[in-house]
């Protein structure tokens, strides 16, 4: 009897939360291999919700590997940030350099940050957890993680796992929203593709001053901004290939595994089984959709202003989830007009969203860390 | 030449400029027909538009590469543009297709000599890894396409002329 009960430990401490989370993880596993939702992430992390949720699993223990990975690289920020200088590798800013004004809508698609976190502030979370929670509307994985953990680490898992879930459901979530608030008439507006060689000076220059600039106005921000741009800069400099090609793949395909089966590792039931989870997931969807009108809303007040031809879908696309949005655009424009491209003006808009993002998780952070 | 797409109160035109040797003078190409424009004056004002006087409007066709058929507006039944002197009310179709964008053409999906109508598929471009199928402006015949399968094209490459009829 006492041989059965050793060889069943594992059977008896199992628990339905863990049961439940599991599932959950087998969820998530599902929605990356047959949807192919952001399968890079969340097959790991799915892997790392059923690896944790195991009864007595070692991987959990004081040096499991999932605990190791935590603590190398979430708890201390390390993944979110090798992961932007790979972003930052791969970024072309050349439609945003082309088409500067694009940062205005860049900025307007963070709006969702700050509305979601006031009504998470109403639904009685404190600031710090309503400031991670609001950080989902700057739809940036990486930035969600690294202002979570800052500020409400005990969310972490359930905001990472709703901001990227949700990410890849941006062509799902955008579109209605942007046949509401944007007539027909107004879909089918053309904007002039005008071509402005951008120098490889201008190029280089870019990551360097938006660097400085951002780093002096938001001193939270030089983490992320910092990264980003340094990835971006090793790219347009074209003199360390060997660099660029090991921050796009290696580094950043090693770094996303250890992340989302850190992440993964974060959700086990005692913590992600809770009502909150549940509010987050609201408040979650609730982000994106403000973004999205927000970011609307701004680019038809900016058409009333230059008066120009203006489409106001690209506003859809000032949100940082990269080049989804940007793609978004192009097909609502298209179901109006087949000889509408407004793909390079939303890609500009796209990469302004991926900018404004991190300063505005710079932003959030500064407001409320010190607290 | 450049060639603008540009809009007045949402609809939108094809014109062509180009800036002549005097650095004040340009050569407009609106509605089928060629002016010549020459900035008088040019001040600072809260209005914003440097006045413009049309010292030249010369009847002839051009002898430009763009044909003027593809500078009527895109709307083809909005009737005729609202640009100076375009009286021109007869459609004429455009002969020829251009890139819209920069990319690679990654499928040509009609052979040379096909007969097209309006919105039917003619090209998949490649642009920041989307997949944009390029439909045809215009009913008509295909006479020759201009590019290759995996060939990258530049915003206003030729693609594909039309047979005239």
């Amino acid at each position: 009897m006492n041989l059965l009960s050793t060889l069943f430990a594992g059977l008896a401490a199992l628990t339905w939360g863990n049961a439940l989370m599991i599932a959950v993880g087998g969820i998530l596993i599902y929605l990356a291999v047959v949807k192919e939702y952001e399968p890079v992430l969340l097959l790991p992390i799915g892997a790392g919700a059923i690896l944790a949720n195991l009864p007595l699993s070692p991987l959990v223990g004081e040096d499991g590997l999932l605990t190791i990975l935590y603590h190398a690289g979430v708890g201390n920020e390390l993944f979110p940030l090798l992961i932007f200088v790979g972003i930052g590798a791969m970024t072309d800013f050349g439609p945003l350099l082309e088409r500067p004004h694009m940062l205005l809508l860049g900025a307007a698609g963070q709006f969702g940050i700050f509305g979601t976190l006031f009504l998470a502030l109403l639904l009685g979370f404190d600031i710090n957890e309503a400031a991670s929670i609001g950080i989902i509307g700057a739809i940036d994985g990486p930035t969600s993680i690294y202002v979570s953990n800052m500020l409400a680490p005990h969310l972490l898992g359930p905001i990472a796992v709703v901001a990227y879930s949700y990410m890849s459901l941006v062509p799902i979530i955008q579109p209605p929203i942007m046949r509401a608030l944007i007539t027909k008439k107004e879909r089918r507006i053309h904007m002039p593709y005008s071509e402005h060689p951008v120098s490889r000076r201008t190029r280089i220059l870019f990551p360097i001053i938006v660097t400085i600039v951002v780093g002096v106005l938001v001193p939270m921000a030089i983490p992320l901004i910092g990264m980003l741009m340094l990835g971006n800069l090793m790219k347009e400099s074209g003199v360390v290939q060997r660099l660029v090609g090991a921050s796009e793949n290696e580094i950043a395909n090693v770094v996303t595994l250890f992340l989302g089966l850190a992440i993964g590792a974060t959700m086990q039931a005692q913590v992600f089984l809770k009502f909150d989870t549940l509010l987050i997931l609201i408040l979650g969807i609730f982000a994106f959709g403000l973004d999205t009108a927000a970011g609307l809303l701004f680019a038809k007040f900016l058409r009333w202003v230059v008066r120009g031809p203006l489409n106001p879908l690209i506003g859809a696309a000032g949100i940082s989830a990269f080049p989804m949005a940007a793609r978004v655009v192009q097909k609502v424009a298209q179901e109006e007009d087949f000889e509408n491209f407004l793909l390079m003006h939303a890609m500009g808009a796209n990469t302004a969203g991926q900018i404004a993002s991190v300063v505005a998780g710079g932003v959030v952070l500064a407001l409320f860390a010190a607290k | 030449m450049k060639r603008y797409t540009i809009a007045i109160d949402d609809k939108t035109y094809i014109i062509g400029l180009e800036k002549l040797a005097d650095e004040r003078q340009y050569r407009v190409l609106a509605g089928g027909k060629v002016y010549d424009l020459k900035i008088v004056e040019e001040e600072e004002t809260d209005a914003s538009i440097p006045a413009v006087e049309i010292i030249e409007a010369r009847k002839e066709k051009p002898a430009l590469v763009h044909k003027p058929a593809e500078l009527l507006p895109r709307t083809p039944k909005s009737g005729p543009p609202d640009l100076p002197g375009s009286p021109e009310t007869e459609e004429e179709l455009p002969a020829e297709l251009r890139a819209p964008m920069p990319g690679v053409i990654i499928e040509i999906s009609v052979p040379p000599g096909a007969q097209v109508t309006r919105g039917d598929q003619l090209f998949v471009l490649e642009a920041m890894k989307m997949k944009n199928p390029i439909r045809s402006p215009r009913d008509g015949v295909v006479d020759k396409i201009h590019v290759r399968e995996g060939q990258s094209v530049n915003f206003d490459d030729l693609l594909l002329s039309y047979r005239e009829r």
